[in-house]
């Protein structure tokens, strides 16, 4: 038998004992109800064997399935009223029972229980129904037969010895056994010295007709009346059947029945009584059986009655369980002369002949002589088995179990609370032994009391197979299902819920996912369709996934699909990572189905998957491969009840994040926070791994005040910093931020608590980050409800208490994103930042940009136009003398220098024996830029933001290719590690200046003697580069953003230069200059291009239309020197 | 709802405590402990009432601030404060007050409907008052103090 099979036989047992388990009561009553029967309860009884049938018949388990059903057609014509349910088919429907208890006690063996014994009764009732008579006798014939062969206890030889054999339990089933050879068997209690043979209805084993000495019926009670009655309160584990001598008149010792009655219920608990006058022989008597806790002797004292007037019934004839403790008292009681009494007599039969041990005695057939048709190996074992039975499950309340859970959880707290006590102080080593017990009890507690709600997650995935096997019989496609890690436990709760979303799931697959046999040979796969569920435990989670090898998503039918609905916009979904364009199938209303289906398409989309999961904590996640198949990630919390939870600090509180819902941590440094975060309108975002991660400040979420920090170590108090890096102007582009941001930037890096801290965490649509104060450690957390007043707050799934008695919230990741509308506001703020990008391209210059690689897959950029020549050089030829690296290059040496060590990136990646050299010409020498590798050239309309990444060897950064990409600005690279470099050429420079102009810088405007230059340039970042480079060397500047603006402070200022960019609007470059020299008032002004577009055909057309020079726009020492070289000497030559 | 519901019979306890200048009392049958637990976890975005949240014995138990709810000044927690914690349709809230002052008998004929212009931010909430002998003493209707919508 498979696996699988097993755990349905389980169930399908399990089930079975519920349903058998009122039976017995339920056919009691029927007879007791007779001609009367209630419909419901027969229809309760058919329906639970039905049910067995149903069952046994899926497993093929013939014979349970023929005795179920048989015993069935005996209850469909009770039902039909075609039977009355008298004692002898009762008795024979409860041997049917007791058998199907049988086989559920013994799985393994079920189809090799003995069924004849019931089976014969049963169709001789539905073959001669009148013949029901209540009679004693005819069960006997079954039994007769199935008793000697059915119990297989070893029979003493020495039948003789058994009666007086000591009353040890073991001796005493062999005893009995024995004594069925000599004396028939039999229920019931009766004399075996007057009535050797008499026999009973050997059959009905959950009843105990009890008989006086003539064999008439006192009492029939029921065994599952007998066994409550010793639960009872006045009762206890003593059964007696007492018979009180009464007076003629029905009283005795002067009291009446009913006051005896009362009189008795104070002290014991009454089962049955009969007060009516028995009259036999002129010693006329009545029976009461009770149960109470007094032995014979006391019972007897008190009922002021001889001892022999009591029978007592002995515990294991109704109850396995009580057997030791009814045994055990025998031997107390003179053993020996239980040989001398009749076994199985009321007293009265005794005639006068007084007996003290004969309660005692009744005990050995009463226990031996049971369960005559047991089909089971053994009377033992059987007996064995009902006690396993209970004590090997019980039905429990939820409600308790939840109590359990709670208690279970107060105790974590208090551990918790107790083993951080111990901490802090210095507690006795006894104490923190204890401690340590408390400690690891607790964590088994909540183990063992969670492990009660476990169910294996197989139960839903079973059910799948069949799932499969109707739709792609359907379908007419060939699916073959793999399930993996059904034994994988979940949270009953959990278990309940997963059920509808994995079937949508696994429909999708079978329905979407996997092609038709054709399509799937056409494309050189299995015909057979492969789906595989899997559930496997990973980091305290529990993963389920559902993968299929199908077609998989097309990514660009999503797109169309997100376009037709007008979720995005081409361009949006053009710029947006594939993961993102997968995960929109999450979004509401999103299906890529052609055409509904009937089978899978039931107007539940993948986002009602998603939010039913989010439901019990769960996240969805997805894979797919067009083509190759999809895979889709389910990450459930193994309870609800106790949480693992990453706990964070804010503004001093503490809060938890549900382990669930984090992906990872990043804690940025405080010198890598300008270049890692960036602000897109009013949303922070963060790159990771090339993707655009919002970020959320929990201080702006929760509204916590941005409070002053005290050092942790030093406690000093600061303002706090983290407020400056997230809030920076809110343009970037605006004039006015200055290079401020630069000096907070490193006045950030001087103390510890600049550093960001990100909780990275998926709301399952999307991800996003969390900053916070501190990351703390991971907690298993109670989680307990918010009051009503809290229940609007949408940031909180709950509260919890810490270790340290203090209450925390816990944070709702997908409230969060919620409240912070953030999904709203980054696609908004992506679709607005994409429209400045488009917008502003026309405000942009083209830019020749080298991109090269330091780190790994930190792509940097150098402006192509200061770039000489690219060497690939070996590492073995880098020469450190003096702290200074050189190489040998055309026949001289070549310096040097590390971008790390003036930038602040990773250093350069040393994974290679070689490195680039990217060779650039500063103040007229040459300087070697080391770099791992070289990415690539581009030629890009690029914005460079020079406010946020500026800072020593860094122009600013530009967006290219999708990420972040930092801007080098290689001169003050070798400038920041070589200052003489720069001295150098700046002494250069000055030697060169010419007599007639003065470069000291002077206030502007006021000095003619300074010479006024004209920056004409669009692109703010040129801008300011040309102006400071000229201002620096001590020229005055005056600006002009386009041609056209050019010409008119050409009309109002007196101008020595004109340093122009071509490519601008209104007027470009070309066209000023040509209008210049058109006009006689300006002809003689020199003007240089400076540029980043390189190429023959613009310099051949500046040379044109007169442009003196063209230069590289960043090649700032080539500036300076023909700006002073045409001061000097005018255009002139 | 009014108070009369929470007095059935004519003489009740009532818990005397200060919200700012004013004495509020409340029928003891509401009131299920007083303690001196000020670790309030601050429950940021809660609606401005509630000064947060509070471990009692295992259970989360929300704590409104009284003064807040009269639209007076918060003030620091000070040593005089106790949250009065009643049980409010099945939960338990507490109730942050400046000072309890006593718990008297009062026969119910005593306490006198509220003064009908008493609309303000903190009248709305009465539902009678009670003379003592200097002083007099605003009796909260609990259902309306706290409702949510209040």
């Amino acid at each position: 038998m498979s696996e699988q099979d097993d755990e349905l036989i389980e169930i399908f047992i399990e089930e079975s004992k519920e349903h058998l388990e009122g039976i017995e009561d339920n056919l009691l009553t029927l007879e007791e109800q007779g001609e009367n029967i209630d419909d419901d309860l027969i229809n309760k009884v058919f329906r639970a064997i039905h049910s067995i049938k149903g069952a046994a018949g899926f497993f093929g388990l013939t014979s349970t399935k023929n005795l179920a059903h048989t015993t069935e057609n005996v209850l469909g014509k009770i039902r039909k009223k075609d039977l009355i349910p008298n004692r002898k088919i009762v008795a024979v429907l409860l041997q049917a029972v007791d058998v199907l208890n049988t086989m559920m006690e013994h799985p393994d063996e079920m189809d090799a229980v003995d069924i004849s014994g019931p089976m014969k009764g049963l169709e001789q009732i539905l073959e001669h129904p009148d013949d029901g008579a209540p009679s004693v006798n005819t069960p006997v014939v079954t039994r007769e037969k199935t008793a000697p062969v059915t119990t297989p206890v070893e029979k003493s030889p020495e039948k003789t010895k058994a009666a007086v054999a000591p009353t040890r339990a073991s001796q005493i089933v062999e005893e009995g056994a024995a004594s069925q050879e000599t004396s028939a068997d039999s229920d019931f209690f009766t004399r075996s010295d007057a009535a050797p043979a008499v026999d009973a209805s050997a059959s009905d084993k959950n009843t105990l007709p009890i008989i006086d000495n003539s064999g008439k019926v006192i009492f029939s009670v029921s065994k599952s009346r007998l066994r409550a009655a010793t639960a009872e309160s006045k009762g206890g584990t003593y059964i007696y059947l007492v018979e009180l001598p009464l007076t003629a008149d029905g009283t005795s010792r002067g009291k009446s029945a009913d006051e005896i009655i009362e009189e008795l219920n104070q002290l014991v608990f009454i089962i049955e009584s009969n007060l009516k006058e028995n009259a036999s022989a002129g010693n006329p008597h009545g029976y009461i059986l009770l149960s109470t806790i007094m032995d014979d002797e006391l019972l007897s004292t008190f009922l002021e009655l001889d001892v022999h007037k009591l029978t007592i019934i002995e515990g294991d004839t109704f109850d396995a369980g009580a057997n030791t403790r009814a045994s055990s008292l025998m031997p107390a009681k003179e053993p020996a002369d239980a040989s001398k009494s009749s076994p199985v007599a009321p007293p009265a039969a005794k005639g006068g002949e007084p007996s003290n041990s004969e309660p005692l005695a009744m005990a050995e057939p009463s226990q031996t002589r049971t369960r005559p048709v047991t089909t089971d190996s053994s009377t033992r074992t059987s007996a064995n088995a009902k006690k396993v039975k209970t004590e090997g499950s019980i039905r429990v309340n939820v409600k308790i179990l939840d109590r359990l859970m709670t208690l279970a959880g107060e105790m974590v707290l208090t551990r918790n609370q107790l083993l951080q006590n111990l901490l802090n102080n210095d507690a006795d080593k006894k104490l923190q032994r204890a401690a340590q017990r408390v400690d690891t009890i607790t964590t088994e507690l909540q183990d063992a009391i969670m492990s009660t709600r476990m169910q294996s997650v197989g139960i839903v995935f079973n059910k799948f197979r069949r799932v499969v096997h109707d739709m792609s019989r359907d379908l007419g496609k060939e699916i073959d299902l793999e399930l993996e890690g059904e034994e994988v436990e979940l949270d009953k709760t959990i278990i309940e819920a997963i059920g509808d979303p994995l079937t949508h799931l696994v429909r999708n697959a079978v329905d979407h996912g996997i092609e038709m046999p054709r399509q799937r040979t056409a494309a050189g796969k299995n015909a057979c369709g492969h789906i595989r569920l899997s559930a496997f435990h990973k980091a305290g989670q529990v993963i389920i996934e559902v993968t299929d090898d199908g077609k998989g998503l097309d990514p660009n039918k999503i797109k169309d699909k997100a376009v037709t609905m007008g979720l995005y916009t081409p361009q949006e979904l053009y710029a947006m990572p594939e993961q993102s364009i997968l995960r929109l199938i999450f979004k509401p209303g999103f299906s890529t189905a052609k055409e509904v289906t009937e089978i899978s398409g039931r107007g539940v989309g993948m986002d009602v998957v998603s939010s039913n999961l989010s439901n019990i904590g769960g996240v969805v996640d997805l894979e797919s491969e067009l083509g190759k198949g999809t895979t889709i990630r389910v990450k459930l919390p193994l309870t609800l009840a106790i949480l693992p939870s990453l706990m964070v600090e804010v503004g001093g509180e503490h809060f938890a994040i549900p382990q669930m819902n984090l992906l990872e941590l990043q804690r940025i440094p405080a010198a890598k926070v300008a270049s890692t975060i960036e602000k897109l309108g009013s949303v922070n975002v963060m790159r990771l791994r090339g993707d655009l991660l919002p970020l959320i400040d929990l201080r702006n979420v929760l509204g916590i005040p941005h409070k002053q920090v005290v050092h942790p170590q030093t406690g000093e108090v600061f303002p706090d910093q983290r407020q400056g890096v997230l809030e920076r102007p809110k343009d970037r582009r605006s004039s006015t931020a200055t290079p401020l941001e630069k000096s907070a930037g490193s006045e950030r890096r001087t103390h510890p608590l600049s550093a960001v801290n990100i909780a990275v965490v998926s709301a399952g649509e999307f991800n996003y980050g969390i900053i916070v104060d501190t990351l703390l450690d991971s907690e298993e957390i109670v989680v307990k409800p918010l009051g009503r007043h809290l229940s609007d707050c949408r940031s909180y799934a709950g509260a919890t208490v810490l270790g340290n008695g203090r209450a925390a919230l816990i944070l709702d990741v997908v409230g969060i994103s919620q409240v912070m509308e953030l999904m709203d506001t980054t696609d908004a703020e992506l679709r607005k930042h994409r429209d400045d990008e488009t917008q502003e391209t026309a405000n942009t210059d083209r830019q020749s940009l080298l991109l090269v690689e330091n780190a790994k897959n930190d792509v940097l950029a150098i402006p192509l136009g200061l770039v000489e020549r690219v060497e690939k050089v070996s590492r073995k030829t880098i020469q450190n003398v003096a702290g200074k690296r050189t190489i040998k290059y055309r026949g001289g040496s070549l310096m040097l220098f590390s971008i790390e060590e003036v930038v602040s990136v990773d250093p350069i990646c040393t994974s290679s024996d070689h490195i680039f050299v990217v060779v650039s010409k500063i103040a007229g020498r040459e300087a070697g830029i080391m770099c791992s590798a070289i990415v690539d050239t581009i030629d890009a309309d690029i914005t460079i933001d020079e406010i946020t990444h500026r800072s020593p060897g860094v122009f600013g950064s530009a967006i290219i290719q999708d990420r972040i990409t930092l801007l080098l600005d290689i001169h003050s690279i070798v400038t920041e590690t070589v200052p003489d470099w720069v001295q150098k050429s700046t002494r250069k420079l000055k030697a060169s200046q010419i007599d007639n102009i003065d470069v000291q810088p002077r206030d502007e405007g006021t000095d003619p003697a300074v010479p006024q230059i004209l920056v004409v340039e669009d692109s703010r970042f040129f801008m300011n580069q040309i102006k400071n480079t000229v201002e620096q060397a001590g020229f005055h500047v005056l600006t002009a953003e386009d041609g056209l603006a050019a010409l008119d402070v050409l009309k109002q200022h007196h101008v020595d230069l004109v340093l122009t960019d071509i490519e601008m609007p209104n007027l470009d470059g070309f066209g000023l200059v040509e209008r210049m020299r058109a006009d006689s008032a300006y002809a003689h002004i020199p003007a240089i291009a400076v540029t980043s577009v390189m190429g023959e055909v613009a310099e051949n057309r500046s040379r044109e239309v007169g442009i003196d020079a063209y230069l590289i726009k960043l090649d700032r020492d080539q500036i300076l020197e023909q700006s002073v070289h045409f001061l000097n000497h005018g255009r002139g030559n | 709802m009014s108070a009369s519901s929470h007095i059935p019979n004519t003489t009740c306890e009532i818990v005397i405590f200060q919200v700012g200048e004013t004495y509020c009392g409340i029928t003891i049958d509401n009131v299920q402990e007083i303690n001196k637990n000020m670790e309030i976890t601050t429950v940021y975005s809660a609606p401005e009432y509630v000064r947060g949240v509070i471990n009692l014995r295992g259970q989360i138990v929300t704590i409104v601030d009284m003064r807040k709810k009269f639209h007076m000044e918060p003030s620091e927690i000070s040593k005089r404060m106790n949250n009065v914690v009643v049980n409010s349709k099945g939960e338990q809230i507490g109730l942050l007050v400046d000072n309890v002052e006593d718990i008297i008998p009062a026969n119910q004929d005593e306490i006198l409907p509220s003064p009908p212009h008493m609309n303000d931010a903190m009248g709305k909430y009465f539902t009678g008052v009670y003379k003592l002998e200097e002083d007099l003493v605003a009796i909260l209707d609990m259902d309306k103090l706290l409702s949510k919508d209040a």
